[in-house]
């Protein structure tokens, strides 16, 4: 389990990280999204032990992760930004692995070699292209039989294919061995598919963690159409984040259970109404709404 | 390692696996160190075998020797270079993510990357030395002390420089800023001695320089000029151990010094300021601040001595208060990675030549009261004077640099001292224009000569004051209290005139006058002299020693009507045997002095013993100048 408690970080004055506070359980897939410059980036690097927070703390399976070699051992990153040694190839870098990792599974390494069997393994990395430079990263922290994945980004520069193959393998690590994925990524529809579990984060905070079911049983979109051409007035109790209007059909983002939601507005005696649950992507939109980040309409 | 820590927290203190890889990485790095030190010494033994040089076991002695003076060159350039190589991964935040994302620790990164340095120093000159061992065996010329010498000099020096370049690796997170660093910290004390020695003699008047540049102090703390001067002292091509020994030390402990400092440092580093000029938070106003300040001397004095030198020390304040300032803004631009600086910077630079324009104002100024010091002459143990210009041309002017205890004396040159530093902007004046003289009717009215005074103080400090132009006027010599008149007064007492013709008396007994010489022109070999007498010589001796003890014999800061008058062209030369004692060792020495003298209408016993002897006609009198 990857905790992460009241973790603060500030570069040159610019607050960072603000008091965050996340829970990855353990065998989770944890998508970690959130608007550019939210955070995200920097709290992978502490979780990976990269960056040391100027406070709070980081704890994987309840020990601190920086400084900590032990833990260190039980995590895989795939950063954003790949970095390998200057003309290392993805066998050399196996091989770097090997004395570093004392878990690096070689016969998994011959087993994956079958799957990322594009990627030329005497090759310097650096001259891969970016696709294949992200399958050759998957295919060494793969070997490393993590405990915990940390991946930024992961699926940037890989084909359908490709990204169907590495979720998949992910999947089936999670399934077997109980693997705890922690994914940032700005590719919301994918997420939805592979994550249990969300935290959506702005300016440095955790604004809402849940489990992506929980989620989305949480906000419910409301198509309505009105005896009356207007919205009627709504219960003042009634949080509604959206409201938008086509023809005489109104769609409601409200905060609540589609049931609850539905009863409630049934007092009104609408003429059609039907809830529909919200993609990880609307929720995405909806919760930062609040936040003063919303899509603005911009006449050029 | 540390002991006693359980198999889970010894992790990480060193990987094996970075090792090789470093090794593997950066083996053009040990290949070209290689063949520098092969080209530097086992191949000039090598050489040897052709048989050009007789003595085989001198010649390879000569070659060791030599070749440790690259020590020195060569581990400041690589030391620099392989630093570079290993600690680069801190200055990307690429590689320093995926490096400290392993599970390694960060004194196990930099314990390994620093044994990997050591050893690409370590491993190419043991291999060089068993080279040079092997060959030196098959001449039959075995050198094992030197060669081992050669050894330890080249790798513990290399090794001291890595150990340097890595320290300042860790104050930075820009790669090309680590060569920067090292260069200017190598250099750093001496340089900004001799910046503040040159800002002092442009601002105050007396100023004596100080010896700072070439002090011990600066030196030990500039270690490329250290290591060269001990690792080139030696006795006739022939190394010299304790110098050696010096080296070795000076490396060993510093470089253990310096490794300290980037552990600590490295510990607390924050990765996320990879890139920037300087990592370390508390150094970047140091840092900033210091670029102005140094800045500001440096192209302050620039400016000045190429373009503004005549217009006087407070243009020299501000040119070094508008550098600085600039300087300022231009460190903040450096750490800022931007050009845009002004409005967030402007109050710090502006702090920063308020705090330049107060020292060198202040100093200038005199509010630390410099040029106005005298000291209270109790508390001086004695005082030196030198530098003084003064006729006749005897040997009274070439030695003028004679130490008074006296307390009398010491009382007369403090108020003579005090005199000057109540003319202190006439002595500017002099000083500006140099050197000068002015005549009326042929005879000297005007001219300037140098004071250096040197206390010896109680508390057994010294303080010295340089005055190089001091205005003599015929005006001021007619008023007994102006300082040019008590500097002629001082000149004159006998014990001083003792002091100067015989200054070496203290060290001396059994003086005696083995001969003599008449000399009426400018050198002895120009024929216009004759030996004198044995006896002659005695008793012109005895003479001069009476118009010493009687105060006969003058000297003057000005050649004036009474000088021209007084003294002749005709000088006597006397030559002393003595005994002289060691005052280090005790010993009793024999040796010879020479001392001449100007005869002076006023040294009349002189005179009369010339008279005596038959040789006033030889005399020749002094015209005009």
């Amino acid at each position: 389990m990857i905790e992460v408690k009241g973790v603060s970080k500030a570069f040159d004055g610019f607050q960072a990280l603000d008091d965050l506070t996340l829970t990855v359980p353990t065998g989770a897939i944890y998508g970690l999204v959130g608007p550019n410059g939210a955070g995200k980036s920097t709290i992978l690097r502490h979780i990976t032990g990269v960056y040391q927070q100027d406070k709070g703390l980081v704890l994987i399976d309840g020990e601190t992760v920086y400084e900590n070699p032990a833990v260190k051992e039980k995590i895989a990153d795939i950063p954003d930004d790949l970095y390998y040694f200057g003309s290392a190839s993805t066998r050399d870098m196996a091989k770097f692995y090997r004395g570093v990792y004392p878990k690096f599974d070689e016969k998994r390494y011959e087993t994956l070699r079958e799957v990322f069997q594009g990627v030329d393994e005497k090759r310097p990395i650096r001259r891969l292209s970016k696709g294949m430079q992200k399958q050759a990263a998957f295919w060494l922290a793969l070997c490393l039989r993590p405990q915990v994945l940390v991946l930024d980004e992961p699926v940037d520069g890989l084909d359908p294919v490709m990204r169907r193959q590495v979720w998949s393998l992910l999947m089936s690590d999670v399934a077997q061995d109980g693997t705890t994925v922690l994914v940032s990524s700005h590719n919301l529809r994918e997420l939805e598919d592979v994550c249990d579990h969300v935290g959506i984060l702005s300016h440095g905070k955790v604004l809402v963690e849940r489990s992506l079911s929980d989620l989305q049983e949480n906000l419910v979109k409301m198509q309505v159409v009105f005896q009356t051409r207007e919205l009627p007035e709504l219960p003042e109790d009634m949080e509604v984040l959206n409201v938008s209007q086509v023809g005489r059909i109104h769609t409601l983002i409200v905060r609540g259970t589609a049931e609850e939601t539905t009863n409630r507005l049934a007092v009104y005696q609408p003429i059609l109404m039907d809830a529909l649950p919200l993609t990880l992507e609307e929720i995405f939109i909806y919760e930062l709404g609040g936040e003063d980040y919303a899509v603005r309409d911009v006449i050029l | 390692m540390p002991f006693g820590m359980s198999s889970s927290e010894k992790k990480g203190w060193f990987s094996p696996a970075l090792f090789q890889k470093n090794l593997a990485r950066f083996w053009p790095l040990v290949a070209g160190y290689s063949v520098v030190q092969f080209f530097s010494m086992p191949l000039e033994i090598l050489l040897e075998w052709d048989g050009r040089n007789a003595d085989l076991y001198r010649a390879i002695g000569g070659d060791l020797v030599r070749s440790a003076y690259l020590a020195v060159p060569v581990g400041a350039m690589f030391g620099l270079m392989v630093a570079m190589a290993l600690f680069s991964y801190l200055m990307n935040n690429r590689s320093a993510g995926m490096l400290h994302a392993l599970p390694i620790r960060r004194e196990g990164l930099f314990l390994t990357n620093w044994v990997s340095g050591l050893s690409f120093f370590a491993l190419p000159n043991a291999v060089m030395m068993f080279i040079a061992l092997l060959a030196q065996a098959m001449m039959g010329a075995f050198h094992l002390a030197l060669t081992l010498r050669w050894f330890a000099l080249h790798t513990v020096i290399a090794m001291f420089f890595f150990c340097f370049a890595v320290c300042c690796a860790m104050f930075t997170g820009h790669i090309l800023a680590l060569p920067v660093f090292y260069g200017v910290l190598n250099g750093l004390v001496a340089g900004l001695c001799f910046l503040v020695d040159n800002a002092m003699r442009v601002l105050l008047v007396g100023y004596a320089g100080s010896t700072l540049v070439g002090s011990a102090l600066s030196r030990w703390c500039t270690p490329i000029w250290h290591l060269l001067l001990q690792v080139e002292r030696g006795d006739g091509g022939w190394f010299d151990t304790a110098s050696t020994a010096i080296a070795l030390g000076y490396s060993v402990v510093l470089g253990a010094a310096f490794t300290l400092i980037a552990v600590v440092v490295y510990q607390h580093r924050q990765l996320e300021r990879a890139g920037d000029v300087v990592t370390v938070g508390w150094v970047r106003p140091i840092f900033q601040y210091g670029v102005g300040a140094c800045s500001g001397l440096a192209f302050g004095t620039v400016i000045y001595e190429n373009f503004f030198g005549s217009f006087g020390p407070w243009v020299f304040v501000a040119l070094v208060v508008a550098c600085a300032i600039v300087g300022g803004f231009v460190g903040r631009m450096l750490l800022k990675k931007s050009l845009r600086v002004f409005a967030e910077g402007w109050k710090g630079c502006a702090g920063l030549g308020l705090a330049m324009l107060f020292l060198l104002g202040g100093a200038r100024a005199d509010l630390f009261g410099y040029q106005k010091w005298v000291p209270d002459p109790a508390k001086v143990q004695w005082i030196s004077v030198g530098a003084v210009s003064s006729a006749p041309y005897d040997d009274g002017n070439n030695s003028f640099d004679i130490s008074i205890a006296d307390p009398e004396r010491v009382e007369e040159i403090i108020a003579l001292h005090r005199e000057v530093t109540e003319h202190l902007d006439e002595l500017e004046r002099a000083e500006q224009t140099h050197s000068y003289r002015m005549t009326e009717e042929g005879y000297e009215v005007e001219s300037t000569t140098g004071l250096r005074l040197d206390y010896q103080m109680e508390d057994g400090s010294w303080v010295s004051r340089w005055y190089s132009s001091v205005p003599i006027t015929a005006q001021a010599l007619q008023q007994p209290e102006s300082y040019a008149a008590r500097l002629q007064t001082l000149l004159n007492h006998p014990d001083v005139q003792w002091k100067v013709y015989m200054g070496w008396e203290e060290d001396w007994s059994d003086i005696e006058v083995v001969s003599g010489w008449f000399e009426n022109g400018q050198t002895r070999e120009d024929g216009s002299g004759f030996n004198l007498t044995y006896s002659q010589a005695r008793l012109l001796w005895k003479a001069v020693e009476e118009d010493l003890d009687a105060g006969r014999f003058h000297r003057y800061l000005l050649h004036d009507k009474e000088r021209m008058e007084n003294c002749y062209y005709t000088d006597l030369v006397f030559h002393f045997s003595l005994g002289w004692n060691d005052p280090d060792t005790g010993e009793r020495h024999n040796a010879n002095r020479v001392v001449s003298i100007t005869v002076q209408e006023s040294a009349t016993a002189t005179l009369q013993t010339l008279e005596k002897l038959g040789l006033e006609d030889q005399l020749v009198k002094r015209e005009k100048d």
